[in-house]
Parts: structure tokens; C-alpha cells; sequence
């Protein structure tokens, strides 16, 4: 097998992955970019990998493979922060909510107290 | 000060007592403090014992998160539902029975005896605490910059202002009710005061943050990176007194 090929198939199967992934609804279409942006690059890479040693000249790294290795951690540490990130603003949300839960179903105990007869629409014996 | 006023500024603030399986504390803590004729909302923090129905059986507003969320957003909590009520003020304390609640018309006197209104006073038992607790609270001043000398009395009365603030969402990230809360309000501006109270030692069960070497490194690495990330680096600040930079 030549490179070409073999990071040809790499950057397919990731492409293949992604939409298998979109179309059960499993990837949040916008963050599908992200990754197929990183299949293309494979591909890319892959086809025509002398790009790389042109790309290492220009941005004086002797050793272009080096450079290769370097983007990749970068791209994949980017990721991983953009994700901390959502995780958090997640996180926070779902305590926001958790505190608005105990808040209403108090409320919605003290409906009940005052009104006695309305106390079998009390949502948690539903 | 007259007991007529005590009475009015008493019935215009709410005490928020977070809980996690203080079944056995909870309602002594809630019937002292409504003996003062002040209401009480008891935040029950996913307990697996009787805590919410003891509780409820002393007097207390009973919020239960659906979940084991942690102590500050338990407190959290109470704080958005006393904003939301209207309270004018907030005095936070713990469920295990170390705080006395005798002390609260004490705090009430002292903050409001000062010209300037202080907006946190922080209940305070130097006298209390080991080898452990003495040591993280001197690293925490120096990192935090803070003057307040007990960084993690969760006995606490908090102004209008400040329970505002508190209750936005950009305060619900933090862990725990100590240097992070105190830094988010010192750096807004507002004054944070300390009064000196006995504390009782707790009836059941010890303090979770000062239980072993390992929790205090957590805690201390915590606390050390939210003061050295958000302290107020020089910010000017309308504080007096106790606490400036």
C-alpha cells in the first residue's frame, strides 16, 4: 500500500463516520465541520504529502514531519478546550435548573396546601 | 437596639440552611432559629435520610434539589429563592448545629451599629480549628489577598446586594461558600466585615472540608487557583475597614 492510499482511506472512513453520525442524529450538525475539516486535511496530506516539507520550509521547521505532529496536538488541544468549555457552560446550566426544580415543586407544594383538592395533580405522584 | 426594630428587620430576612443527611441536627438548627421569629428555608441536598420531612416538621421551607449537587449550590439555591421572595437580607448557616442562632440577632446589632453598612458579615470562631484548618487559612489570605481572618465560616449575613449577585449564574460554578463567594463580592465592591462568635462543636459527624490531609488538598488547590485567578489584583474597591487591597 502507498501513502497516498492508505491516508486516502483514513480521511474516508472518518468522512464515512461523521455522516453515519449526522444522519443518526448523534453529532450536533455544526460540529461536523470541525471534523470533516480534519478528514479533508488527512486527505490532503495524504495525496499529495510532499505538501507538508513545502509548508516546514516556509515556516523555517527543518524537520517537516515534526510540524505535522505539532499541528496535530494543537488542532486536538483546541478541541479539547472548545469542549471543557461547552461541558461547563452545560454544567452550569443543569445546576441552574436543578435549583429552579426545587424551587418551583415548592411552589407548587404550598399551591396544593392551600388548595387541597388540587393536590392529585402533584407532578411527582404522576 | 430596640426590640421593635429587631423585630422589623427580623421579618424582612430569611436564614438559608443548606443540608445533606443532617436528619439528626436539622430540626434543633431550624426550631432555634425560628424562635427568633425568623423564616427559615432549609435546602436539601439529595439526603438519603429524613432531613427534608425533619425539616418541614420544624418550621422550615423545604427546597430539595433533584440531585446530589454539592453545599454551594444547595446554598445557591436558598439564596435565588429568598431573592425571588423579596428578602432584604440573608443570613446563611450550617445544618449540623455549630452555628448558634442566637448569634443572629448579635450579627444583625453589629452590622447595623457600623456608619457604613457592611454588606457581608461573616460570622467568625478564630478560637476553633486545628493544625490543618489554621494553616489553609493562612496560605488562603495570602493568595486571596483577603483580610477576613475565617475564610470558611459558612455563618454568614448577607445584604440585598450581595445575595443578588450570589444568586446570578456566574456564581454557580463555584464548590464551596468561602474565598470564591468572598472574592466575587469584594471584587464588585462591597464590604465584607467579620464578627467574632463562639461555635459549637458539632454534634454528630466532623467537618468535611477539614476531615484529612486529602480533602484539604483538594481543597487548597481549589481555593488556591479560584484566589490566584479572580482575586482583585489591585482593583480599586469601595470597601473600608477590614477588607481593602
Amino acid at each position: 500500500m502507498t501513502l497516498p492510499m492508505f491516508s486516502a482511506i483514513l480521511a474516508g472512513v472518518v468522512v464515512l463516520s461523521i455522516f453515519w453520525l449526522l444522519r443518526r442524529d448523534r453529532l450536533p450538525v455544526m460540529h461536523s465541520l470541525w471534523w470533516l475539516s480534519v478528514a479533508g486535511l488527512i486527505g490532503l496530506l495524504g495525496l499529495f504529502p510532499r505538501l507538508i516539507d513545502r509548508v516546514a520550509d516556509w515556516v523555517g521547521v527543518a524537520y517537516s514531519p515534526s510540524l505535522l505532529f505539532m499541528v496535530a496536538i494543537l488542532v486536538l488541544l483546541i478541541k479539547v478546550l472548545l469542549e471543557d468549555v461547552d461541558v461547563s457552560q452545560d454544567r452550569r446550566r443543569l445546576l441552574r435548573l436543578a435549583q429552579k426544580v426545587a424551587m418551583l415543586e415548592e411552589q407548587i407544594e404550598q399551591l396544593n396546601h392551600e388548595d387541597p383538592g388540587k393536590r392529585s395533580r402533584d407532578p411527582r405522584n404522576s | 437596639m430596640q426590640d421593635h426594630d429587631l423585630a422589623q428587620t427580623i421579618s424582612t430576612g430569611v436564614a438559608v440552611i443548606p443540608a445533606r443527611n443532617e436528619a439528626a441536627d436539622i430540626g434543633r438548627v431550624v426550631a432555634g432559629t425560628r424562635e427568633l421569629g425568623l423564616s427559615v428555608t432549609v435546602v436539601d441536598d439529595f439526603s438519603t435520610d429524613r432531613t427534608a420531612e425533619a425539616a418541614a416538621e420544624a418550621g422550615a421551607r423545604v427546597l430539595r434539589l433533584p440531585f446530589h449537587a454539592g453545599s454551594w449550590t444547595a446554598m445557591q439555591t436558598g439564596i435565588r429563592a429568598a431573592v425571588a421572595a423579596g428578602y432584604q437580607w440573608t443570613v446563611t448557616l450550617d445544618g449540623d448545629g455549630q452555628h448558634d442562632p442566637q448569634d443572629i440577632p448579635k450579627l444583625i446589632a453589629f452590622a447595623q451599629a457600623r456608619d457604613l453598612a457592611p454588606n457581608v458579615v461573616v460570622a467568625s470562631c478564630v478560637a476553633r480549628g486545628n493544625r490543618r484548618r489554621k494553616l489553609a487559612w493562612r496560605i488562603l489570605r495570602l493568595l486571596s489577598g483577603l483580610k477576613v481572618a475565617d475564610l470558611t465560616s459558612g455563618f454568614r449575613l448577607y445584604d440585598r446586594q450581595a445575595m443578588e449577585l450570589l444568586a446570578d449564574s456566574d456564581c454557580t460554578l463555584l464548590e464551596y461558600q468561602d474565598v470564591g463567594v468572598l472574592l466575587h463580592l469584594h471584587c464588585r465592591g462591597l464590604e465584607l466585615v467579620e464578627h467574632e462568635v463562639a461555635m459549637r462543636p458539632r454534634c454528630h459527624g466532623q467537618s468535611r472540608i477539614f476531615s484529612s490531609w486529602r480533602v484539604v488538598g483538594h481543597y487548597l488547590v481549589y481555593s488556591a487557583l479560584i484566589s490566584l485567578t479572580r482575586r482583585a489584583y489591585g482593583r480599586p474597591t469601595q470597601g473600608t475597614g477590614e477588607c481593602t487591597d
